[in-house]
């Protein structure tokens, strides 16, 4: 079964000629030109993975991924046609993976897409031999099950989230740059975008941190990077 | 010294209206005019036009006060101040109530002092009549008494005495030092009784004589009959002691009455200037980005007008700015939209490229470069914009550098050697997607116009130029050029240069290279599609929003080096 993605574009030309690249690819292409569509057509496709345009007619990008958020990890790519800061970081504070500023190459984005499918394929199909947690305090990391726990609760983390958890959680204690966890976590070369990076821990922090603003566990080391903090340490 | 007469009151000096016979007033010594003018000349411009430039200062056309009475009459020194509004508004008035009422003193004294005479004069002259009568009666041998015990009988005040000569006689009211050489001579003359002047047909006279003991009155009167002149002498030493008190009580005010008009110009052309400040500050605001800064209205009906145009001026300038910003973004979005949908359809038709027929093909190869040149235009013209509108933020953060330069290389295609030797440690702190637009364009710019880059150098500037030190210097303490007082280290400048195998680049077009739309001579014969005109502006822009530049030297042994200095912020 080819892996099914969902297109919410409102610009025909631009949704005709993304499908026929992504059919390229070998994916099966659902599409929607508004909010609305693309929300039934995510509820009934079922798709591995959302593009968004973050200016629909209905809604924005913005709200699409909190409500494709409310129910579910899929990745979410938001597609921009603004470079500012503020549709970036706006995008991924609302949930998104990942963004592409138009006018994107297809090419470009068809690696993006790549690198997010794959690494999401692992959480899923891993097999249940090497079972073993990884606890932080309460926070404890399934990583066979691709899920977080706090206190015993399943912290609903996306697959990004998850994946760049169970990363800083497999080498605890050791600082990873922007750049390092771009290409360990999202598989992006060097030209990505570090504040992907930056706004994933701040959504971690306020999913696993007891208090986000004063984080114990993903600690910023000034001017290098990230780590996570083992007990004790 | 007590005789001797040094000098003469001339103002004074004047023949009594007789009542014998009206006399023409003596010619007045008309001195004073022709000083005064002298005086007067001397604050006029002509005194400093010799030690000005020829051409008359025109730097301060802008001001919102003439200045050119203080220009003309303040010393050139002192005009190199720059006196504020304030201080001039200040000076101007004091100077304005310091010569009223040098005036009004002035006029006040010499009324005062004339009307004191006057009157004293009035007394001792019906008091000299009255005694030279009594004198004449005594002289003629009438009364039978001694002239003398006459004269020393008479009443007069103790400040005064009489003297009467007769001939080579001469009486008088007391024996002290009262002699005829207190009588100015030139009065002696009028009223001497044996000359056959003309003019000497007055019957009495009065002169001021001042001499070291001071001033007296001198009153004379002529008794031809006896062939006698009678002299009243009176001391005006109280006068004069109550003139130097009302002088010294009138310099006295003419002082308080600057200073006060000194305190009241400042107070007010303070309270003039305030809203000036004001307005200042809040244009400042707004250019430094604050749009919505608005002045409050006042309730002062002569400032409120200036309050209500600015804050007019203040909005639309808002909303222009506005307008601009969202149209920007707006275009923005347009372009990129329909911009998307022909590359991705143009890349789907060269997918398909060998399908097509020759012509075709080639028809899809023309659309593909000129698709990419034009995305690659739309987005530097949207770049370039964002210079425009001050909109372009620096996003810093930690990378490696070499590496990434490395995999741009790689990116590119190009075979350049990465030689970062020269860095004193891989991590920089710099705007990553800048750092590989600069990279990226050196890089094109060297394939397109140069044969390709050689050698991509990475370094640490050797020291903080000098431009750059005098620059904080200027700011002075306290401006973030300074990176705060305690931090003495200097921010790390890093230096990206890309050395190509072209054949090097004139003295005269290094400058030019950098601006909009400007390519190098060999663009001209260049047939295909190149550089978009832009990218050595936009490297040039990105070197200077990292505090830095860009620029291209020789490289030794011939080809260019394109350089750009990056400031770690």
């Amino acid at each position: 079964m080819r892996t099914r993605l969902l297109t919410i574009e409102d610009d025909d030309d631009v949704r005709f000629t993304l499908r026929l690249h992504l059919e390229d690819e070998g994916y099966d292409v659902s599409e929607a030109a508004n909010g609305a569509d693309g929300l039934a057509a995510f509820a009934a496709d079922k798709p591995l993975l959302v593009l968004v345009d973050l200016k629909l007619p209905d809604m924005s990008g913005f709200d699409i991924c909190r409500a494709i958020r409310q129910t579910s990890d899929v990745p979410i790519i938001v597609v921009t046609a603004q470079e500012s800061s503020f549709d970036v970081v706006a995008g991924l504070e609302a949930g998104a993976d990942d963004y592409v500023t138009k006018p994107y190459q297809p090419k470009e984005l068809a690696a993006r897409i790549r690198a997010h499918l794959r690494r999401a394929q692992p959480a899923r199909s891993s097999t249940g031999g090497s079972s073993r947690g990884l606890a932080f305090g309460d926070v404890e990391i399934r990583e066979e099950e691709g899920r977080a726990l706090k206190g015993g609760v399943d912290l609903k983390l996306t697959r990004t989230e998850f994946r760049f958890l169970l990363f800083l959680a497999q080498n605890a204690g050791k600082v990873f740059s922007r750049e390092a966890l771009l290409a360990e976590v999202w598989h992006h070369d060097a030209l990505a975008d570090g504040r992907l990076v930056d706004a994933h821990v701040r959504r971690l922090r306020t999913k696993v941190e007891d208090d986000p603003a004063e984080p114990t566990l993903i600690a910023t080391v000034r001017g290098l990077g990230y780590r996570l903090v083992p007990p004790g340490g | 010294m007590t005789g001797h007469v040094r000098s003469v009151d001339v103002g004074s000096v004047e023949v009594r209206p007789s009542r014998t016979s009206p006399h023409a007033p003596a010619p007045s010594d008309d001195q004073g005019a022709p000083v005064g003018a002298n005086r007067r000349a001397s604050i006029l411009p002509g005194a400093y036009l010799d030690r000005t430039e020829p051409t008359p200062p025109v730097e301060d056309v802008g001001e919102l006060v003439d200045t050119g009475f203080f220009r003309r009459v303040l010393p050139r020194r002192l005009r190199a101040v720059h006196l504020g509004l304030a201080s001039r508004t200040t000076i101007a008035l004091a100077l304005g109530a310091l010569v009223v009422s040098v005036i009004v003193s002035l006029l006040t004294f010499v009324v005062a002092r004339s009307s004191f005479v006057a009157e004293r004069r009035r007394a001792a002259e019906r008091l000299a009549f009255t005694n030279a009568a009594e004198a004449q009666q005594s002289l003629a041998g009438r009364s039978g008494r001694s002239v003398s015990s006459v004269l020393r009988s008479q009443h007069r005040p103790g400040s005064s005495a009489s003297l009467l000569q007769s001939g080579s006689a001469t009486y008088r009211s007391n024996d002290a030092d009262v002699t005829i050489e207190l009588v100015p001579v030139d009065l002696r003359r009028r009223m001497d009784v044996s000359s056959r002047n003309p003019r000497n047909d007055t019957a009495s006279g009065w002169q001021i004589a001042r001499d070291g003991s001071g001033s007296r009155l001198v009153i004379g009167i002529r008794l031809p009959s006896v062939s006698a002149t009678f002299y009243e002498i009176s001391s005006l030493a109280d006068l004069d002691g109550s003139l130097r008190n009302l002088g010294r009580a009138l310099t006295l005010a003419a002082l308080a009455s600057t200073a006060g008009a000194a305190v009241v110009g400042r107070s007010v052309s303070r309270r003039v200037v305030r809203p000036l400040r004001n307005v200042a500050v809040a244009a400042g605001e707004i250019a430094s980005g604050r749009l919505e800064t608005r002045l409050e209205l006042t309730g002062d009906s002569d400032l409120d007008p200036l309050v209500t145009s600015f804050n007019d001026m203040a909005a639309s300038l808002q909303t222009r700015i506005e307008r601009e910003a969202r149209f920007a973004s707006d275009v923005s979005h347009e372009l990129r939209t329909p911009l998307t949908a022909l590359t991705a359809a143009v890349e789907l038709l060269e997918g398909g490229r060998e399908e097509l027929s020759e012509r075709n093909r080639k028809i899809v190869d023309v659309l593909g470069n000129q698709s990419r040149h034009f995305r690659r235009l739309v987005l530097d013209l949207l770049e370039i914009s964002r210079f425009d509108a001050n909109a372009a933020e620096l996003v810093a953060e930690v990378f490696d550098l070499p590496s990434f330069v490395q995999q741009l290389v790689a990116l590119q295609g190009s075979t350049a050697e990465v030689d970062a030797s020269g860095l004193h440690h891989p991590e920089v702190r710099l705007d990553k997607r800048r750092v590989e637009r600069i990279v990226a364009n050196y890089l094109q710019n060297a394939a397109n116009y140069a044969d390709g880059a050689l050698r991509v150098e990475l370094r640490d500037a050797a020291s903080v130029p000098v431009e750059i030190v005098s620059t904080s210097t200027i700011l002075g303490p306290g401006s973030d050029a300074l990176n705060g007082g305690d931090t003495p280290e200097p921010p790390r400048r890093i230096v990206i240069a890309v050395e190509d195998r072209g054949p090097g680049i004139g003295e005269n077009d290094r400058e030019l290279l950098f601006e909009r739309f400007r390519r190098g001579t060999a663009h001209q014969r260049g047939s295909g599609v190149k550089g978009t005109g832009l990218g050595l502006a936009l490297v040039a822009a990105h070197a200077q929003l990292h505090g830095g530049r860009a620029w291209v030297e020789e490289r030794p042994g011939g080809g260019a080096r394109f350089c750009a200095e990056l400031v770690e912020p």
